[in-house]
């Protein structure tokens, strides 16, 4: 026999041999005991006190359970946020808001096999809050929107009372977060042992230590960011989940997402572009699912005294504010976007000043162009050069960063105005707010708890520094900060009475914008799940999440 | 031969330290503060003076080289700040994955451009010929993208022969761990189970094929032009003359001879590859080296970005230096050259 042929005949026979069975023991799971699920986004931290991401957020929310949970989508407007029991079956609201007292879910057990008691859930908060906590992850981002707790009282095992350092109306919806979603004890005291926090947060990622529908079932479950496999929890409290398995897979382009749910290849999938909205629509093969999400795309302006941008002469700002018009960002959403004027969207419960305009968005075109050349041209800011720094990628809000970009840059051009623009890293992004030094941002935010105070306190106020000097937040990228607007923001975050709040915010809108116009609200977008249309009893929550423990396929 | 093989590793090494010195400058041209890109943008100046001192940043340039060199040599890359885990970790599971797709679209490459060319400088000017050169023309021309979307939409989507992405079916195979990181070596050898080797293949495929494009182009030309060459050859026409078959005239005269600037075309094109196929790892979900690459850009997360650029390039500089060695087992001249 010649080489060619030995060759290949050692090749045949080896895998041959390799291929005849004996190796380590994999079991081929049935399609319907899976739903295979593609992610539009990374999860990297699976650590629900550590994460910030949607990537990561989407999947600890399969896992983890909070006290209170967010209402589910409905259908029509979104109405007063009424939250419903999750892992709290009742709780007493007192003393104006300041004491709030749990009564805890009776049976609920953690993956791990530790009980859920009042304890339990006091260890919890613990980790999130406490300084030099020695079971904390390396950050943990979310634990600023809990920190008014001064005091956790375990009255007895299922009954847990806190007390804030004010009267805090928000603090059921700041409950809500995943961030104050609760981890087992017994996962608490084996993070303890590990000195490292990064190896502390990690720790997370092999092992699950929540009570929700799924969990980590083994360390190798988790994959990278590549893919995660989740198991159905046998001991969930609402009954062992009927979809045995849930795949997770990142795949960031949009259209290959579109075809996989389409050809039946995934069962789930998130953010699909508008342009395909009515072509999946009128598949029958699939659901798609869209709402009217609480979120905001703005252009912010500078306001910043020290530096030396145009954008700091409120007539620029104005007349910024005078030369965008609208319709062709909303246009370019197919219809699944709507303008916006104020900076709370009019998907937001409460608080949104519905037939209110500032008065630089009440002109016609033409005099609101005239007005802003002549606003530039006395500012003497006519042909000054400005950047606009905007993220590379897209966002949830911001679908088409570098054409509505662009839309800004024609449109600020007539009025004697010159915008670069320049695409820049979500990472540098987040580098370059606290430090202020561009004159434009697009950007957006997406509502974390259906609150006002979630938009105002993070976009338009500001913190102590070191030396109890106040300073714009490091996501306030208009660079603004007014003592008079914080005090309103104080005073409505404050407000126990409901319709007080909302009379307050609407106020605020009515005042900030046309006094101070550090930011230029672009539009609200619409978000989208789509999945197979044999999936049946999929929850999609206020809060943007989906929901699977009471998902089946449909025979 | 050996002075020739010891002159070309000895080459290597100022190459390698070429490498290390690139990848050690790379935290310092990183816009920022290396503390602060390292640490993230919620970290106080406390964090940033103890992580500071921890990474020996406070020390003088030369120190921090060497601190680097003997991490490097110890395979301590440092921690990603994105996702907290020890980039050697992660390496581990983004560098096999590089390697099987690389190496399977190069078969494939190699395979079809060198038999495309061979049969196109058989009969110049044909219409075979013209078919070869035309397909090479849009080969290298074709966005990958584009090509890679359109192989998914019909391929996986219209036909349902192949799947659209990842490298295996987790949700089918949900228990699946990987031993080595070359899911190929592991459904063979660990699990032994004809029908996941089978899926690992299916999911190689599309990839493969779309990575494969512009390589297969590459090498047919090369190998058509080479051939053309060669074959006009006194030693070819003597061949044909002592009666030689057409086909030991082809391939064992005429492709042996020609196989040297084919080698080189097929090293530097897997040597790109291993690089990491950014897009095609993108639109096809393959969790490679060069996706890692481009996360940990897009994070600003340095440590893994120095490390990735210190294998691709050892890897690079490798692949190299094995094709240069296996010049002189494959060119007899280079041996008695080296000989005298």
């Amino acid at each position: 026999m010649n080489r060619p042929i030995w060759a290949v005949t050692l090749v045949v026979a080896t895998f041959a041999l390799a291929a005849c069975g004996g190796g380590k023991e994999i079991e081929k799971v049935e399609a319907q005991d899976v739903l295979k699920i593609l992610r539009s986004d990374k999860f990297e931290i699976l650590d629900p006190q550590a994460s910030s991401s949607g990537g990561d957020v989407a999947i600890v929310s399969q896992m983890y359970e909070g006290l209170v949970r967010a209402p589910a989508i409905e259908g029509g407007p979104i109405t007063v946020p009424k939250w419903e029991p999750s892992l709290a079956t009742d709780w007493k609201i007192e003393d104006s808001a300041r004491v709030y007292t749990f009564t805890l879910r009776q049976g609920v057990k953690f993956h791990d096999g530790a009980e859920l008691d009042a304890d339990a859930v006091k260890r919890s908060f613990e980790r999130l809050l406490v300084k030099d906590h020695p079971a904390a992850p390396t950050k943990r981002p979310y634990a600023g929107d809990l920190a008014d707790i001064s005091k956790m009282d375990v009255v007895d095992a299922r009954t847990i009372r806190f007390t804030l350092r004010d009267s805090n109306p928000r603090f059921l919806a700041n409950v809500s977060l995943h961030a104050a979603f609760i981890i087992s004890p017994r996962a608490i005291d084996e993070m303890t042992r590990e000195k490292d926090a990064a190896k502390r947060q990690a720790w997370l990622i092999k092992n699950t230590a929540g009570t929700g529908p799924y969990r980590i079932a083994k360390a190798d479950d988790y994959r990278g960011s590549e893919s995660v496999t989740l198991t159905a929890f046998d001991d969930y409290w609402g009954g062992k989940p009927r979809i045995g398995l849930l795949s997770f897979t990142t795949m960031t382009d949009h259209k290959s997402r579109r075809e996989q749910i389409v050809a039946g290849a995934a069962g789930f999938t998130d953010t699909l572009l508008p342009s395909d909205w009515d072509d999946l629509g009128k598949n029958k093969d699939v659901t798609l699912f869209t709402w009217d999400a609480i979120n905001i795309m703005y252009l912010a302006m500078n306001c910043d005294q020290t530096k030396n941008f145009p954008t700091k002469d409120k007539r620029v700002r104005d007349a910024i504010a005078m030369a965008i018009d609208r319709a062709p960002f909303v246009e370019r959403y197919y219809g699944a976007a709507k303008p916006a004027h104020v900076l709370i969207p009019y998907t937001m419960p409460f608080g949104f000043p519905r037939d209110y305009k500032p008065k630089t968005d009440t002109l016609s075109r033409e005099d609101a162009l005239a007005k802003a050349k002549a606003l530039v041209k006395e500012a003497g800011a006519d042909g000054s050069v400005m950047k606009l720094i905007l993220p590379e990628v897209p966002r949830p809000y911001l679908l088409y960063p570098r054409e509505l970009a662009d839309l800004i840059r024609q449109q600020l051009e007539p009025i004697g105005l010159k915008i670069e623009l320049e695409p820049r890293k979500m990472a540098e992004i987040g580098e370059m707010i606290p430090k202020g030094d561009y004159p434009l941002m697009l950007l957006g935010w997406m509502g974390d708890n259906g609150e006002p105070d979630n938009f105002w306190r993070p976009l338009l106020d500001g913190d102590k520094d070191e030396n109890g000097n106040w300073k714009p937040g490091d996501n306030n990228l208009a660079r603004f900060f007014h003592p008079e607007v914080h005090a309103r923001i104080e005073a409505a975050g404050r407000e126990a009475d409901i319709s007080k709040r909302d009379r307050m915010y609407k106020e605020l809108e009515m005042w900030a914008h046309d006094e101070f116009r550090p930011i230029v609200p672009l539009l609200t977008a619409k978000k989208s799940y789509c999945w197979s249309a044999k999936l049946k009893g999929v929850r999609v929550d206020t809060g943007d999440q989906f929901y699977l423990d009471k998902a089946y396929y449909e025979k | 031969m050996l002075t020739y093989i010891v002159r070309r590793i000895l080459a290597t090494i100022p190459m390698l330290v070429g490498i290390t010195l690139v990848s050690f400058l790379l935290l310092h041209a990183l816009p920022g503060d290396p503390t602060a890109v390292l640490l993230g943008q919620r970290a106080t100046e406390q964090n940033k003076q103890e992580l500071r001192r921890q990474l020996g940043l406070d020390q003088p340039l030369h120190a921090q080289y060497g601190q680097y060199v003997g991490g490097t040599l110890r395979g301590d890359f440092g921690e990603s700040h994105r996702t907290n885990q020890p980039v050697l970790t992660e390496l581990k599971q983004k560098i096999p994955a590089t390697i099987e797709l690389a190496l399977a679209a190069m078969f494939l490459a190699t395979i079809v451009g060198v038999s495309l060319g061979v049969l196109a400088a058989i009969k110049p000017r044909s219409v075979f010929d013209f078919a070869c050169l035309s397909m090479a023309l849009v080969g290298v021309s074709m966005p990958v993208f584009w090509l890679g979307f359109m192989a998914q939409k019909v391929l996986a989507g219209e036909l349902k022969w192949l799947p659209f992405s990842g490298r295996l079916d987790f949700g089918t195979w949900a228990r699946f761990q990987s031993d080595t990181g070359f899911y190929t070596l592991d459904a063979l050898f660990v699990y032994q189970r004809a029908d996941l080797f089978a899926d690992v293949m299916l999911h190689l495929a599309l990839p493969a094929i779309v990575l494969s494009t512009v390589p297969t182009a590459l090498i047919a030309r090369i190998t058509r032009a080479t051939m053309l060459e060669t074959l006009k050859q006194d030693f070819i026409r003597t061949a044909r003359a002592k009666g030689a078959t057409p086909a030991a005239v082809v391939l064992r005269h005429g492709l042996r001879n020609a196989l040297i600037p084919i080698l080189t075309a097929v090293a530097t094109q897997f040597g790109y590859l291993l690089g990491g196929a950014v897009l095609t790892e993108t639109i096809f979900a393959w969790p490679g080296l060069g996706r890692y690459v481009i996360e940990s850009i897009d994070a600003l997360d340095a440590r893994p970005l120095q490390a990735s650029v210190l294998v691709v390039a050892t890897a690079f500089v490798l692949v190299n230096l094995l094709t240069d060695l296996s010049y002189a087992f494959i060119d007899p001249r280079l041996r008695k050259r080296e000989a005298a």
